[in-house]
């Protein structure tokens, strides 16, 4: 190798572009789609969140006022697909309209639990030392409360109503999620891109923009999606011990707690809102699962 | 091995005194004087004076923390607002309901999740390993109120086969009827960890399963049942981690079951408490189960260390 | 000026702690290495793994702080400096790193990769965009490759995207820390001549740090030999190469299996006993003398200086001037 070695191999920088190659979106929606129990989920609950959003268009019916009369109508009666209420009401209308409240509650929670606990997990993972102790081990304490006793605690103290639900949901699972956020910083901060960037003098914030948050922002969003189905059926248990909504506003978990009392008189009405609870956290955890599978799988 | 769980453990105390913290916290931040709750609406200032004297309520923060932590060692946990008895003698029945009701879900659910996850590993493609895998999917998602309604719905209401509340009938019971008032419960709390133990007994079977050992073992001609025992064995610290786990959320997360079955646990008597503003009740009762989730989780975590030298050494 | 960088007695040890942080001593890393870099000049730095010159490169860099030592950058001592200027140094030194795979942002473009530099250095977008093409241009990569990403691109053409983003700050100093040794050895080649095409032509000074003689051998004007994080031999290429004066560097030489070196060739003599000590505990004295077959008792004792033995030729062997007879006779 004493002079300008010759290279046998062409220079595949001549090449003059790479094959064109699908994006990486395409192939993992294509991957996604494979799954048909997950496509089937998908669609169950685009279904049921469009019908929820277009509750004023599809149904005749006040969702707060009833017929006294034609209390508790079972499925199929004339008129109300889903029967009727204790107090007359519409069903079908009500789970529309309350589905708006039990999906909000659902998702919002893990939205913000992202974003603030997302934020923690990125601050503690990247400065380590005593932030990082700091952060976690306040985050720990948290996490070893059971989930519904501690949102049950904080709803206590904050008094009742929808947004107090969304406030407790929210402090439950900030703690997993900003441990997941910091692990998975802990890894990036390891790859050389990080010395990189550090070598060419850009300040702490830059390095967690452009290099930190793009590179843990897949693993977050599939960890947040599993947690939403849960979300949704604590959001739905605490209004049902009626830390939530009061009446006469119509929310899933609510309408249980109302039907509850008649279930004596008519034992099979409890059904409908729960099932719509149930279908609907089904279908997140089995769209969860495909999603989780799927991006994983590229690393 | 000690240094590892003498370092747990110092974990723990910390742990244990943040919550104890927050809880204390969780109460302060309910609005109102809680004076008021004792003292009649039309009491003079000087009653109130008094009242918040004897509560300690005048003293700043953190000594009335302080106080209430010494207290609580002593196990001495105030005295009930409204039934006007000491806080102990109400939980501690209650605290042992909810034991029962944990247990006999754990039993439930640990013993059909092994049975169920261990089948669907060695028969993966049968129609039966399919249709658990869907209800344990099912499990996972099902709200446990929910269960619960549809439960009383079916064996109370309309078959009347099963009692719908409570823990015993009117004027007490046996030991018979106290079972009886169990099943319905049970079976309600058991779902979801069902789903969670089909589904991860299953995974960890079916993982073990395609190992060299167990090739091994069929090779030099060991019976299924011989088979089945080595790779239960390896198998056992995750399954118990899990296992133990659960068995800390069904404690913890019994509240729902509870109300709906009107079964005098733990749960129930917070929930009620806290309607009532019975804030001594739920202060002690929401110590006591955090308390009890952490030093369940420590011995989980102290008992996968013991039988998996790996987590040891990590 | 003659040198552009003057690196002296730069150490650094890693401490060790328990479980309950207390401490339990360290690991000796750089031992009291300097050296110095010719203006527009290369130096290549060899040694095994764990020699330490992976990390000797971040101590110049101060990615990682040295405990003690100077590293003088046109007379300014860079150890010392803070905040803003040492935000400026950086521009001064820049690296390319050994694993083209996890040295680039997976989740930028090429062109961002590139560019990011620039914006951390306060150039807006349209102007580091720019910039950032014309450095992709300079390293043979065409303005399609921009908008890809890193998994697109082969191993080599990766590497060409780092070294890019290492001149985008337009530095006096590059150096290249096993740059090529992820490399096939067909694309080993391009790369090494793409480095020695862009030293002429943005007049770099270069710190080559391999493993591989061959590489090392190529590239460089001068080349400095470490072992156990302290320096056993340096000087320029051609006089250590053809006279080696430490038997570690007398005992690599002949490891390297090729014709192409100006080594006597003495195959049954065997140089090397042993493995390599910890670096948790290195021998005391000369840290080569339990795999060095002319140690004496005095090289445990006393710890041998860089000795001058021929026109800006060093080694650090007790043994260096008696024992050269001992050396030649192989």
């Amino acid at each position: 190798m004493a002079t300008n070695v010759q290279s046998i191999v062409p220079d595949a920088a001549s090449a003059a572009s790479l094959p064109k190659q699908p994006s990486q979106a395409a192939e993992r929606w294509r991957a996604f789609c494979r799954r048909r129990a997950a496509l089937v989920a998908l669609v169950i609950l685009a279904a049921i969140v469009l019908a929820c959003i277009a509750a004023p268009w599809l149904s005749p019916y006040d969702p707060y006022a009833g017929n006294v009369k034609e209390r508790l109508l079972p499925v199929g009666s004339a008129g109300h697909l889903l029967g009727t209420d204790e107090q007359g009401r519409d069903l079908l209308t009500r789970i529309l309209y309350g589905g708006r409240l039990s999906l909000l509650s659902g998702i919002v929670p893990v939205m913000i639990a992202v974003i603030l606990g997302g934020g923690l997990g990125i601050i503690a993972g990247y400065f380590k030392g005593i932030v990082n102790t700091l952060i976690m081990r306040t985050l720990d304490i948290l996490f070893s409360f059971p989930a519904i006793l501690l949102a049950i605690g904080i709803s206590a103290s904050l008094g009742p109503g929808i947004s107090n639900i969304i406030i407790s949901a929210t402090i439950v699972f900030i703690p997993p999620i900003a441990r997941i956020a910091e692990t998975a910083v802990k890894e990036v901060k390891k790859e050389e891109y990080i010395e990189a960037a550090l070598s060419s003098g850009a300040g702490t914030g830059l390095i967690i923009r452009f290099h930190v948050v793009n590179n843990i922002f897949s693993r977050l969003f599939v960890y947040s999606t599993t947690q939403i189905g849960i979300c949704l059926m604590l959001a739905s248990g605490l209004s049902f011990l009626g830390l939530g909504v009061s009446p006469p506003t119509p929310e899933w978990g609510f309408m249980l707690n109302n039907l509850k009392q008649v279930i004596f008189i008519d034992p099979i009405v409890t059904i409908v809102p729960g099932i719509f609870i149930f279908i609907t956290s089904l279908a997140l955890n089995i769209v969860s699962d495909a999603l989780s599978d799927v991006l994983d799988s590229k690393g | 091995m000690v240094a590892f769980i003498s370092k747990r453990l110092l974990l723990f105390i910390p742990t244990l005194f943040g919550v104890s913290v927050i809880v204390f916290l969780m109460l302060q931040m309910v609005p109102g004087d809680p004076v008021n709750t004792i003292v009649p609406a039309d009491a003079t200032e000087e009653e109130r004076m008094r009242v918040t004297r004897e509560l300690g309520l005048d003293k700043p923060i953190y000594v009335q923390f302080i106080f209430w932590l010494i207290h609580m060692f002593q196990g001495d946990m105030g005295t009930s607002i409204i039934k006007r008895l000491p806080v102990s003698e109400l939980l501690l029945p209650a605290v042992g309901n909810t034991l029962l009701l944990a247990a006999a879900s754990a039993v439930v659910s640990f013993g059909l999740g092994l049975a169920i996850g261990v089948y669907s590993a060695y028969r993966p493609k049968s129609w039966a390993a399919s249709l658990f895998n869907v209800l344990g999917l099912a499990g996972i998602g099902m709200p446990n109120f929910w269960a619960a309604l549809i439960l009383i719905g079916i064996f109370s209401v309309s078959l009347g086969w099963l009692p719908s509340s409570g823990m015993q009938s009117i004027g007490g019971g046996g030991l018979l009827d106290t079972f009886r008032h169990l099943i319905l419960p049970t079976i309600a709390a058991s779902l979801t960890t069902l789903g969670v133990m089909t589904r991860m007994v299953r995974s960890t079977i079916a993982g073990l399963l395609q190992q060299d050992f167990v090739f091994a073992l069929q090779a030099k001609g060991a019976p299924a049942g011989k088979v089945l025992r080595h790779v239960l064995k390896n198998g056992m610290p995750t399954i118990l981690t899990v296992a133990g786990l659960q068995f800390g959320y069904l404690i913890g997360g019994s509240v729902l079951v509870e109300t709906v079955f009107a079964w005098p646990g733990i749960g129930q008597l917070i929930y009620q408490a806290i309607g009532q503003r019975d804030f001594p009740i739920v202060q002690s009762g929401v110590l006591v189960v955090a308390v009890a989730f952490v030093l369940i989780n420590l011995a989980v975590d102290s008992l996968h260390a013991v039988l998996d030298p790996r987590v040891r050494h990590s | 000026m003659e040198h552009i960088l003057e690196v002296t007695d730069v150490s650094k040890t890693f401490p060790l702690r328990g479980v309950f942080g207390q401490s339990k001593g360290g690991v000796s890393a750089v031992n009291g290495v300097s050296f110095t870099l010719k203006s527009k000049g290369t130096l290549g730095i060899v040694g095994e793994s764990g020699c330490g010159k992976s990390t000797l490169a971040r101590l110049i860099m101060r990615l990682i702080e040295p405990d003690q030592g100077q590293v003088r950058y046109k007379n300014e001592d860079l150890l010392k400096l803070g905040g803003s200027d040492l935000k400026k140094m950086r521009k001064r030194i820049q690296m390319v790193f050994q694993n083209p795979y996890s040295s680039l942002n997976p989740k930028l473009t090429i062109l961002d990769n590139v560019a990011f530099p620039l914006w951390a250095n306060g150039t807006g977008r349209a102007a580091a965009s720019t910039q950032a093409y014309r450095y992709l241009d300079a390293v043979g990569l065409p303005k399609s490759y921009a908008a890809k990403y890193p998994h697109h691109l082969s191993g080599g053409q990766r590497q060409r995207v780092a070294i890019a983003r290492a001149l985008v700050l337009e530095p006096d100093i590059v150096i290249a820390d096993e740059a090529v040794s992820a490399l096939d050895k067909s694309v080993q080649a391009q790369v090494l001549n793409l480095f020695q095409d862009l030293k002429k032509e943005f007049d770099l000074s270069l710190i080559f740090i391999s493993h591989d003689l061959h590489v090392v051998e190529y590239m460089s004007d001068d080349v400095m030999v470490m072992y156990l994080g302290g320096v056993v031999e340096k000087g320029p290429k051609e006089e250590v190469f053809a006279n080696p004066r430490h038997p570690y560097t007398e005992a690599l030489l002949k490891s390297v299996p090729s014709v192409d070196l100006a080594v006597r060739k003495a195959p049954e003599t065997v140089l090397l006993k042993g493995d390599l000590p910890s670096p948790l505990n290195p021998p005391s004295g000369c840290r080569f003398r339990t795999r060095c077959m002319f140690a004496e008792a005095r090289c445990a004792q006393n710890v041998p200086a860089l000795v001058e033995v021929g026109e800006g030729h060093h080694a650090a062997c007790l043994l260096v001037h008696e024992g050269m007879a001992a050396v030649q006779n192989l």
